[in-house]
């Protein structure tokens, strides 16, 4: 028997097999309806896959100052992200290790030592119990009593870039094998900085919809949808440019040069499951003209022409399972229900640039992000859509099979795809049917 | 009312009031144009997440000048989008009209309301997304300058009790 799910190293039960649920024999690669709406592949999604995952957390920005957390999950994992005194990262789980009650109740602050509300015990900023009350009163606790250590640590905790990534099973491997060319993408985001790093101060977009998580996983990287979903928003375009506050973001005049844009550049597919898209900046001319040109003339001194195309492109990434990247954004969905997501969208500052840089990019997420906004509110209405047409499971099967032809090997063993290839979507589903594999294979 | 307290006329209040049923009955009934012809030719519609933050460090859930009103007019009537196919239908419950003392003068009149918005999208309520009436619990800003025209909202704020928590669709509001 291989691992069983170390947050559950009691359950007597042999793991089931849904690898299945990917169809990839021969010219096909389809996906089974019940991966998308079924609670037994939900609760094991939970265990096998974000229970055993590099997590996006926090990003460093938000716990600057030793005592600084703010709560996150991992899966259903309820987490505190803090800086303990030592100066590193903690990822506790936020539960008093006597009872059970949760210790942290904001999103965030800054915490001398985590006090339970129930019986009092208390915990320093690494997670040690440093207080337990009235120890030794009448009908209190023994000599010997076998007193844990401290709060629940998630085993490893690795940062790249400024981004905090944990991971609660024990045999992980590195976040940075892990991220592989994700690397890339996160590289070519931060490196818009002059100093290579992003800060997240405005408050975050959330968002709750009717469907599955993984339509944020496929979607974020999807080139299909984006003329026909966001057609509306290319409309706005076309009549009001730049004047309404898209900032340069999302070129093209007319639907067709829209298109041409788009469908531009490479996609890969990876080996741990990312989908990454890269669409550069077709002339370089163009980097230096419009509200970013002072801040490619000072990045031309640090890097060579093609990494500037790169950074001045488009590029949107969905890291598995659930960390996504574009615009000048991080996001992240949260698994409720198999037909519940939440979704965070947290716009990110470049740091070292002017601030009319970032407040215009503030002003061009609002436009397309927020929940009245012109692109994502239809995105995750979509989504229901999806929900509600896939109660007809008369239909058993979901085809991923655009560019299934066309995409080749890359030198490191990641699928590559033109840019409207589902290579993507199919990265994605082929990690997520190895980690759903069961016992027998 | 204390002595020498400003004082704020029955009729303005109630004038302001009737002016916000106005506005209220306008969306409800779906007419758009007429509701944006409320609107000086300079405005600010917003809907901040944190208004205690400047626009240029947190984004807001809406925050359109004048031309951004215009599009958002123009995204709802001349386009058609998945998060308004079919659209929403709403009803505002406008109640605790208060004018504010300190801020009004003769031109301008700033008044404070909760606004209560129910809506539920249309179409086949048996489908997912769709039939569900959700409650909107609001407290708005209306700066409201008198032309000649009779009132102009000069500035809207609107404030989600739930403004950083968890959103659906708001793409129907104004």
């Amino acid at each position: 028997m291989t691992t069983v799910d170390a947050v559950r190293p009691n359950d007597p039960s042999l793991r089931k097999d849904y690898s299945w649920m990917v169809d990839t024999v021969g010219n096909h690669f389809r996906v089974h309806t019940r991966a998308y709406v079924d609670d037994e592949v939900f609760r094991e999604e939970v265990a096998r896959i974000f229970e055993r995952s590099w997590t996006f957390v926090a990003h460093v920005s938000e716990i600057p100052n030793i005592g600084d957390y703010r709560t996150s999950y991992i899966g259903a994992q309820p987490v505190i992200v803090v800086r303990n005194r030592e100066g590193g990262i903690s990822v506790l789980i936020n539960r008093c290790v006597h009872r059970g009650a949760a210790l942290c109740r904001e999103m965030n602050g800054n915490a001398r030592a985590f006090v339970c509300p129930y019986h009092g015990w208390s915990y320093d900023t690494s997670g040690k119990l440093i207080g337990i009350t009235d120890r030794t009163v009448a009908g209190g606790y023994a000599e010997d009593f076998d007193a844990p250590e401290g709060l629940y640590k998630v085993p490893h905790v690795d940062v790249y870039r400024g981004l905090v990534f944990a991971n609660l099973d024990p045999q992980a491997g590195s976040l940075d094998a892990f991220l592989g060319r994700a690397k890339d993408l996160i590289d070519l985001k931060l490196d818009m900085s002059p100093v290579g790093e992003i800060r997240l101060k405005s408050k975050p977009y959330v968002v709750r919809y009717k469907g599955n998580w993984k339509f944020s996983t496929e979607n974020i990287v999807d080139q299909y949808h984006f003329m026909y979903v966001h057609n509306p928003f290319a409309k706005l375009q076309a009549k009001f440019g730049d004047s309404t506050g898209d900032f340069g973001v999302h070129k093209g005049g007319s639907n067709a040069e829209m298109r041409t844009i788009r469908y531009r550049g490479a996609t890969y597919g990876c080996q741990q499951g990312h989908g990454l898209l890269f669409q550069p900046e077709g002339d370089p001319a163009n980097l230096y003209k419009g509200y970013f040109a002072d801040l490619f003339r000072e990045l031309s001194t640090r890097f060579d022409e093609e990494k500037l195309c790169q950074i001045g492109g488009k590029g949107a990434g969905s890291i598995f399972p659930n960390l996504g990247f574009i615009h000048h954004q991080i996001r992240t969905w949260r698994p409720l229900g198999p037909e519940l997501t939440e979704v965070v969208v947290y716009p990110y500052e470049l740091v070292g640039v002017d601030d009319e840089l970032n407040a215009g990019m503030l002003r061009s997420q609002e436009r397309f992000y927020g929940p009245a906004g012109y692109g994502m509110p239809d995105d995750v209405d979509i989504f229901s859509q999806n929900t509600e047409g896939l109660r007809g499971s008369a239909v058993e099967w979901l085809i991923l099979e655009r560019g299934l032809d066309s995409d080749v090997v890359a030198e490191n063993g990641d699928m590559q795809g033109l840019s409207a290839s589902e290579v993507c979507q199919r990265g994605f589903w082929r990690k997520w049917a190895e980690a759903m594999q069961g016992d027998g294979r | 009312m204390k002595v020498g307290e400003k004082q704020i006329s029955v009729s303005v209040t109630d004038e302001a009031a009737q002016f916000l049923y106005l506005e209220a009955k306008l969306l409800d009934d779906a007419k758009i144009l007429e509701w944006h012809a409320l609107f000086m030719d300079e405005c600010h519609y917003w809907i901040p997440i944190d208004e205690d933050l400047p626009p240029t460090e947190c984004a807001a859930i809406v925050n359109d000048n004048a031309l951004g009103l215009e599009e958002r007019v123009y995204h709802l009537l001349s386009t058609t989008f998945a998060a308004q196919l079919p659209k929403s239908r709403t009803l505002h419950f406008v109640t605790n009209v208060m004018v504010d003392k300190e801020a009004s003068t003769d031109e301008r009149i700033v008044v404070h309301s909760y606004q209560l918005i129910i809506e539920l999208r249309t179409g086949d309520y048996r489908q997912i997304g769709l039939g569900d009436q959700r409650s909107i619990a609001t407290s708005m800003t209306h700066e409201l300058a008198r032309t000649a025209d009779g009132l102009r909202i000069a500035r809207k704020i609107i404030r989600l009790i739930d403004r950083e928590m968890p959103q659906s669709n708001l793409t129907f509001l104004l």
